[in-house]
């Protein structure tokens, strides 16, 4: 089948396709449209295509593009019976000097002649081989397609391209808005849907995966919404995960006001863990060019979620994971100091393409996003019990010096550990000893003794049986760390190998324990 | 004067640097909204005969009253060309009331611009739009034109039987893109030609266009 697809009926009409040796004219806007989604089907095809649309804007060559887009829109589909004739007002050695892809013409499908009627009518296409879908690709790298200057930055262009992959991935988003009308997007798509973007097998798995993840909430901060619907929809499947998202406006706030909302937010909403992406207003975040601590999502990160272990902010417990597709080492490494617990890195079209790695870079943040629960878990009750324990000092008279100088480095332990986020066995004994010390600081005795004073005091104060319960097996847990023992030998936790399993669940229940203690005992 | 309106203050500021021999023509400057004035006012007490409006299409407005909308329509008023620039457009779309154009493009065209305005006295908007280019553009607009109404659905083949009109034709159209060479040396190969046919004719454009860009 033959079709001319004309921009302007004044020039070619569609009573007129007999006269031009063409099947059917098709108009642009009314039978083809703009996102190209009702091509025609019919098997071989020849489209006959001006080169240009709009004559005051003639250097675009706008129906050269739409030609190139047509082509991988069927390439992308497997179809390679096409052939696209250009129609020029130039000759070709003048339009091959004009167009900024003048390769365009070394693609065997595409041709070129002058527009005209008879020249049309009598056109007969060139004899040649089919080709493969895939021999393509180096026809397509040749056209040295430009990214469009409207996505100069790379945040946005890896945000758009990013998203179109992870939801074509893993068949999110149907209704997403698509990269259309950007020549570079369609030639990243079809080299993509050479390999294949889409897995159900793989995508499948990974949806099992997202319903294996614990009861837990997360909170998105980003300024792209597609990224609040990916994130809402990659979790709607489960209702164990909670996921609330914010940000959309956050390029025309002050900053001021930005702190603000995040800090009701997470306020409010309680997240385990924060997806923060690491430039949040994209227009100010573009000024910026040599101190990266300037960047808004740094500020977040530092100066209003963690702080540090001297000066921890409101959010220090949580775990909060850079959203970025930086892959400037020396902006990873600000971040690490600004305490970020993880990274998920968005994939970059020039570096990444293939289903492969999009599973790869999906997996990885999953794992991320299941490390940083876990952590979160015990991360965030703990630093909370502590703030409790420390204020205790504000409440209570100067003859309690000890016990708050061992409440101090207690704290100091317990705030090092959270911005370190290493919860390694080693470490959590550690702990473990620091914060039993602020139970030794009441006593300056063995063990036993302690045991017994503490017992007589409990029971003098009038703690809970529950808390008593306890007293127990954390002295039986004491004594096995103070051994080098790695087997708990007596009570509830008998036989049992001191993991940081254990460590992780009787820290907290230690802190608990102080805690109901110190609260009857400083009374 | 042009007036530029862009509110964010770095690229501005770097921008006025750079231009900053042609302050004479162009002014940077940012939209002061006083409370008790209204928008135009306070748009207008800051413009002395503008003859040409650059704006900034996401420019933070702080005030909720006035909208990027308001400030366009402003503007409108002055028919004057409007030139509104963002990160987020694509190459260049000219209408008839503005052009829209990718920031960067414009940035980058803006000293063409202004030193084809010190050399001609009079805006050519075309310059902000193509840059170096524009003057190709406008060439190609001339032959599309042309072959739109001569040689798109007439036989190749046939002689031309409307010379002189052609001829008119093709002196006006030069006359409106300033360019006097190429007609003179259009007209001068039509006459060459014995017998010229409309294929002719194209291929004759077509030469003296890439003679002349």
């Amino acid at each position: 089948m033959r079709y001319l697809i004309t921009f302007d009926t004044t020039i070619v009409t569609r009573e007129q396709a007999s006269e031009w040796g063409i099947d059917k004219v098709l108009v642009l806007g009314n039978d083809i449209t703009e996102n190209l989604l009702n091509l025609p089907h019919d098997k071989p095809l020849v489209f006959f295509i001006p080169t240009v649309r709009d004559y005051s804007n003639s250097l675009s060559y706008n129906g050269v593009n739409l030609a190139l887009r047509i082509l991988m829109k069927y390439l992308s589909n497997g179809r390679t019976d096409i052939d696209i004739v250009l129609m020029g007002n130039e000759s070709e050695a003048n339009f091959l000097l004009h167009y900024d892809y003048p390769n365009a013409l070394k693609i065997p499908s595409m041709h070129y002649i002058r527009f005209n009627k008879k020249s049309v009518a009598s056109y007969e296409l060139p004899l040649r081989d089919q080709m493969k879908v895939e021999e393509y690709k180096p026809f397509l790298d040749n056209l040295g397609l430009k990214i469009p200057s409207s996505f100069k930055s790379t945040h946005s262009l890896t945000n758009e391209w990013c998203l179109f992959k992870w939801n074509s991935f893993m068949g999110l988003n149907e209704n997403a808005p698509s990269l259309e009308g950007y020549l570079y997007f369609d030639y990243l798509i079809t080299l993509e849907k050479l390999n294949q973007i889409k897995s159900k097998k793989a995508s499948d798995h990974l949806k099992n995966r997202i319903s294996d993840i614990p009861a837990s909430r997360i909170l998105v901060i980003d300024d792209k919404e597609g990224w609040h619907r990916f994130f809402k929809e990659m979790f709607s499947k489960t209702d164990k995960v909670e996921v609330y998202c914010i940000g959309e406006n956050f390029n025309k706030l002050a900053f001021e006001d930005i702190e603000k909302i995040i800090v009701d937010e997470v306020d409010n909403f309680k997240p385990d863990v924060i997806i923060l992406d690491f430039r949040l207003m994209e227009d100010k975040d573009a000024e910026v060019k040599d101190d990266m601590k300037q960047i808004s999502g740094y500020h977040v990160l530092a100066k209003v979620l963690k702080g540090d272990y001297k000066e921890p902010l409101g959010s220090f417990g949580r775990q909060v994971i850079i959203f970025t597709a930086t892959s400037r080492i020396e902006n990873i490494l600000l971040l690490r100091q600004g305490n970020a617990d993880g990274f998920i890195l968005k994939e970059k079209a020039e570096n990444y393409h293939g289903k492969e790695i999009t599973k790869k870079v999906i997996s990885g943040m999953l794992t991320t996003l299941e490390t940083a629960i876990d952590r979160a878990k015990f991360l965030i009750p703990l630093n909370e019990m502590l703030d409790s324990l420390l204020a205790f000092k504000d409440t209570s008279s100067r003859d309690n010096n000890e016990v708050f100088i061992a409440i101090d480095m207690a704290s100091q332990s317990v705030r090092q550990l959270t911005q370190n986020n290493i919860l390694n066995e080693d470490i959590l004994k550690l702990v473990f000893l620091d914060l039993f010390a602020i139970l030794e600081s009441l006593k300056e005795d063995n063990i036993e003794s302690l045991y017994s004073y503490v017992n007589s005091e409990a029971s003098r104060i009038g703690l809970s049986p529950k808390y008593q319960m306890l007293w127990y097996d954390i002295r039986e847990i004491r004594k096995c760390i103070a051994h080098g023992d790695n087997i708990i030998r007596k009570g509830k936790l008998k036989d049992k190998t001191l993991s940081s399993t254990i460590l992780l669940d009787w820290v907290l229940k230690l802190v608990e324990f102080i805690l109901g203690f110190m609260t009857l005992y400083l009374k | 004067m042009i007036y530029l309106f862009d509110d964010r203050a770095q690229r501005r500021n770097d921008n006025e640097e750079r231009l900053s021999d042609f302050s004479d023509l162009i002014t940077f400057d940012t939209v002061k909204l006083i409370s008790d004035k209204s928008a135009d006012e306070c748009i207008f007490d800051s413009i002395e005969n503008p003859e040409c409006i650059i704006f900034h299409k996401s420019y933070a407005l702080g005030d909720s009253n006035v909208t990027y909308e308001t400030i366009r329509q402003l503007f409108a008023s002055l028919d004057i060309p409007i030139v509104i620039f963002s990160g987020g457009t694509e190459g260049c779309n000219k209408s008839a009331k503005e052009i829209n154009m990718n920031a960067d493009l414009m940035y980058y065209n803006l000293p063409y611009f202004l030193e084809n305005l010190r050399e001609n006295g009079s805006i050519n908007i075309d310059t902000l739009i193509w840059g170096k280019r524009y003057r190709l553009n406008a060439l190609l607009e001339f032959q599309n034109s042309l072959s739109q109404k001569y040689f798109i659905n007439n036989d190749p083949d046939v002689l031309l039987d409307n010379l002189e009109k052609v001829k008119r034709d093709i002196d006006n159209s030069c006359r409106k893109i300033h360019e006097q060479d190429l007609r003179d040396s259009i007209i001068s190969d039509i006459e060459a030609t014995s017998q010229i046919t409309w294929l002719d004719l194209a291929t004759i454009i077509d030469k003296n266009i890439h003679k002349f860009q």
